[in-house]
């Protein structure tokens, strides 16, 4: 049993600590909560867009032919498709979180660097503005894919590239200083008697997530700075012809890109172990083995890397060594999910929306690890490189992955933002459209790919189209089920029943010791933490 | 949740059930393939699924018994225990034997595949924005192969066939039970090369060179396609290979070499304005219109237009270097390698005169054959036909015999007037030792010859001939 003594005449003592009015509140807060916000609808406005350009793609690909966009414009779309799912949705959404809830479930007052959270934020949107401007440029944006390959992305491509480049870099400086505030924060503003071991595990694996992240997006900027000297300054790095080398842009890429995978999942990991316990009313199983198994995939995370290039045409020495310690990773990522699995045995379980989404996550995550499994053989790989069964894959890791842990998270902790209970029907709803219409649309993309259907093609050969005509349908499906979760989140912030503060039965943790709403500010005196983890 | 499992159900079965060449109609599973490795690869796969399928079905069992049994609403109360360290040794130790027993065999196929020693035949494969181009190695046989699916069929405007977008017009054709190698690389950006039933795909990138190899076990047509990201057509590139049997490949390679001798001999005809309108535009089609597109307007600010563009109005020996030599640090490729030059001759022409551009200009085959031969070329051609034809009188020095060979150092003939130079080494000098070298000599090197005399031993006259000049020299010479 946690619990915190919190003295309960500590809030808004000082009446000149509620937010500012208008604007310039957003402009100008330094205010974790504020801040998470911004980023969250930040976030979920990028997911929108990104989604929008996915349901191009499908509908482009519901039938053989080329019928509503060409194929420079398709490029553009997977293109910006993925960067801003990456950048602009799943990562900001992350980031919102930690915010909301580092501060919260540590008993700190606030971020550690509140002024510099501001910035962190505040480049985001420009950036983003700046990336999605190049669509009207002249040659148009981006099309050289997520993975932006030398020398596609430099001799070849498109002049918007530098703008590209430019917005990476700032994108890249606001999730550095997001991490370097989120450390701060873990380390130096816990609660007296919260040790690193009795910190709730999303806070553990923010903290292993931002050190993956102060770790590789350097690597990131540096290997978009090279592709600028190849346009803008004569070098020849990735130019062949000039004596550089192509491959070494895809090292580069996936040191910073495999990494950059973990930082996408280990936040979900700690959200789920958040969620799971709390709705089989039964603690987290295996705590400890947790936290080692998110350390052990982030330093595995570092040595995997080349399993993206198995068939640039590597040394067979190096093939082996990628192979063995990418199915390494199997071993820890299976640890988390049966402790999830021995934390729902022999619970007292229900199934509101978070939970909904926290079990779909394990299943569907599962999935996806399983086909990560069978990619990592590295022979077999040859087979499935570069085709649909790689994005069914990493499509079934991100989208009930890392997204539906996010929705999870949302509506797990929304009562506690809005001070308002959440609507479960409209919840459940959503849940089961966007349950039914991911699967719809990427469990058959395995089929596809294993048949042969390369990625990133406009068009394809007729014995994919039936599936493909599927995969489009899910995904309608999946997109326009998303309005739902946008309505029901409105919904719950004008209206709804009064939340307490601890507003599930089975939930743990100093976030829920606080009034539902949370206040403006929270834990301005530090609480004692008591809990046993 | 029912829905995928039942297709998951569904495509269990399948595998099961049937054959895997039945079930590939249904394009649900990998293909098994025609070579040894591709079956090793099948296989790996296979039992790696079915190991997925495994630890699916006891997760997810354990799982779903859970959610059923323990849950609040079945009155379920909630155990207290939080750890148990046998349990968690225990589901470490089960997966990394699992995995273990999986990198064995995995291992294997992998040394298996990059061991391309003993190669019998050397395709090199070489991948352009958007087609490939196939050299044999040993038989000095080289084409490209382009999308043959017809852009009417692509834009919905006739029937797909039913090789939609995985047709060619030159197939990589090679002999079954025969190791091949091919040597991959690309002259542009990166490609990959893959064929699903041969199990080999392989990047193809500017730069390197890499290995693959098969032993194609069963006559028969396999296609696959790119699998890189290369630009804006990157779907459009598919790779056909034909297996036949040795003879039928012997025949094959006797055809295509004379194919390629009578390709050459149409360099020497002369064509029409009308002609090379009618080939032109076919090339344009084939090698230009992806970028340029088919009217010739291109896409603003990705691929210039030729339509009134300067390139395609203005200077014709401006024109016919870029389409030569290409245009560096652009997506602008050198179509040296990839057109003959009558289809050069005959898309500049085409660009020339289509889309109102009418300057009325025809470009001649020669005059392309004459933009690869640069001054270097020249000089060098030249001194190797020299030492063979003229050294012998002249002297490797140039300085003759004195009284009975005339030096060519500083001399009239090699100073002065080029045409006269030009026709004494085409119709040589009567009576005199000098003979005509019209019938030993190619214009080639006659051209060369003659450049490297005027610029060799300190002439440095500076002046070059090109073979067209040489070649016509009978007809419109003196």
């Amino acid at each position: 049993m946690s619990a915190a003594d919190i003295t309960a005449e500590h809030h808004d003592e000082h009446h000149d600590h509620g937010p500012a009015k208008g604007f310039t509140r957003w402009l100008y807060t330094t205010n974790h909560k504020d801040i998470g916000s911004m980023y969250l609808w930040f976030s979920l406005a990028m997911f929108l867009v990104g989604g929008c350009m996915a349901l191009v793609i499908r509908a482009e690909l519901f039938q053989p032919g080329l019928q509503l966009v060409e194929p420079g414009f398709f490029n553009q779309m997977t293109t910006m498709h993925g960067l801003i799912m990456v950048f602009g949705a799943v990562m900001p959404a992350f980031v919102g979180l930690a915010n909301w809830m580092v501060p919260m479930m540590i008993g700190a007052p606030d971020m550690a660097l509140p002024r510099m959270n501001n910035w962190s934020f505040w480049i985001l949107p420009f950036a983003f503005g700046m990336l999605l401007l190049t669509l009207f440029m002249d040659g148009g944006a981006p099309n050289f894919g997520w993975t932006f390959y030398a020398p596609l992305s430099t001799t070849y491509a498109p002049p918007s590239v530098t703008f590209f480049i430019f917005a990476v870099h700032m994108m890249g400086i606001s999730s550095i200083m997001g991490a370097i505030n989120i450390v701060a924060t873990i380390l130096n503003m816990r609660a007296p008697g919260m040790t690193l071991m009795k910190m709730p595990l999303f806070v553990w694996t923010w903290l292993i997530t931002a050190y993956l992240l102060i770790a590789v997006m350097p690597v990131l900027a540096g290997v978009v700075t090279m592709m600028l000297m190849d346009i803008h300054f004569g070098t020849s790095f990735f130019d062949a012809a000039g004596g550089g080398d192509p491959v070494l842009f895809q090292h580069v890429f996936w040191f910073f890109g495999h990494p950059e995978v973990y930082i996408m999942i280990l936040p979900a990991f700690g959200i789920v172990s958040a969620i799971i316990p709390t709705f089989a009313r039964k603690q987290l199983f295996g705590y400890a083995s947790m936290v080692y198994a998110t350390a052990s995939i982030a330093f595995l995370s570092f040595i995997v890397w080349a399993h993206h290039m198995f068939t640039v045409g590597m040394p067979l020495a190096g093939e082996l060594f990628f192979m063995f310690a990418t199915m390494l990773i199997a071993v820890p990522t299976g640890v988390k999910v049966f402790n999830w699995i021995a934390t729902m045995w022999r619970g007292s379980m229900t199934f509101e929306t978070p939970m909904l989404f926290a079990i779909a996550f394990v299943i569907l995550f599962t999935i996806g690890g399983l086909s990560g499994l069978m990619l990592a053989i590295a022979p077999a790989d040859f087979q499935y490189h570069d085709t649909y069964f790689v994005v069914a894959h990493f499509h079934y890791v991100l989208v009930p992955g890392a997204i539906f842990s996010i929705m999870a998270a949302v509506y797990y902790w929304l009562p506690k933002w809005t001070g308002h209970q959440l609507n479960e029907s409209a919840g459940k709803f959503h849940f089961w459209m966007s349950f039914i219409g991911v699967n719809i649309t990427f469990f058959p993309m395995h089929f596809i790919g294993l048949a042969g259907m390369p990625r990133r093609i406009p068009d394809y050969a007729l014995q994919f189209a039936d599936f493909n005509a599927i995969a489009t349908v899910g995904a309608f499906i999946f997109g326009f089920s998303q309005l739902i979760f946008v309505w029901n989140v409105i919904q719950n912030i004008r209206s709804g029943k009064k939340a307490e503060a601890r507003c599930w039965e089975g939930a743990e943790g100093l976030e829920w010791e606080v009034p539902s709403p949370a206040p403006y500010h929270t834990f301005t005196t530090p609480p004692k933490f008591e809990g046993a983890k | 949740m029912e829905i995928r499992k039942s297709i998951l159900r569904g495509s269990l079965l399948g595998a099961l059930a049937t054959p895997s060449a039945a079930f590939a109609d249904w394009g649900i599973n990998m293909p098994v393939g025609v070579t040894e490795i591709s079956r090793s690869v099948f296989s790996l796969h296979m039992t790696i699924f079915w190991v997925c399928v495994a630890i699916a079905v006891v997760v997810f069992g354990v799982m779903f018994y859970s959610m059923f049994h323990h849950r609040k609403s079945r009155g379920a109360k909630s155990a207290h225990f939080h750890e148990n360290t046998t349990v968690e040794v225990i589901w470490t130790v089960i997966p990394v034997a699992i995995l273990v027993a999986m990198a064995v065999p995995s291992a294997a196929t992998l040394i298996e595949m990059y061991d391309p020693s003993d190669a019998e035949i050397d395709v090199q494969v070489t991948g352009y924005q958007w087609k490939w181009k196939y050299d044999y190695l040993d038989e000095e046989i080289s084409f490209f192969s382009n999308l043959s699916t017809p852009r009417d069929a692509i834009y919905n405007a006739e029937q797909k066939g039913q090789n939609y977008l995985l047709e060619v017009d030159n197939h990589l054709v090679v002999p079954v039970d025969t190791k091949i190698r091919f040597l991959l690389t690309a002259n542009d950006v990166i490609h990959s090369w893959w064929v699903p039933d041969l199990a080999v795909k392989k990047d193809a990138i500017p730069g390197f060179i890499n290995e693959a190899w098969t032993i194609i076990e069963r006559p028969g047509i396999y296609r696959g396609q790119c699998t890189e990201l290369c630009g804006k057509d990157h779907g459009y590139m598919p790779v056909v290979v034909e297996a036949v049997s040795k003879q039928d490949y012997a025949a094959w390679v006797a055809k295509t070499k004379a194919e390629a001798s009578a390709k050459a001999d149409l360099a020497n005809k002369s064509w029409t304005l009308d002609e090379l309108m009618t080939e032109g535009e076919q090339v344009y089609l084939k090698a230009c219109a992806a970028c340029h597109q088919p009217n010739g307007e291109g896409l603003p600010g990705a691929f210039p237009a030729l339509k009134n563009s300067p390139i395609a109005v203005g200077d014709v020996a401006a024109h016919i270097d870029i389409v030569v030599n290409g245009k560096p640090g652009t997506a602008m490729q050198a179509y040296k390698d990839q057109l003959s030059a009558v289809e050069m001759a005959a898309v500049i022409t085409y660009e020339r005169n289509a889309w109102g551009n009418n300057t009325g200009e025809a470009v001649t085959p020669s005059q392309i054959a004459d933009m690869s031969w640069d001054m270097d070329r020249l000089m060098a051609v030249g001194e190797e036909a020299y030492l063979k034809a003229c050294a012998a009188c002249h002297q490797p020095n140039g300085q003759g015999i004195p009284g009975a060979f005339p030096s060519l150092v500083g001399t009239d003939i090699v100073k002065g007037d080029i045409a006269a130079h030009i026709d004494i080494v085409v119709n040589g000098k009567a009576g005199s030792a000098m003979q005509a070298f019209k019938d030993q000599l190619s214009p080639e090197e006659i051209a060369a010859v003659v450049t490297y005399e005027r610029n060799a031993w300190g002439n440095n006259v500076g002046d070059s001939v090109k073979p067209s000049t040489v070649a016509s020299w009978n007809g419109g010479g003196k």
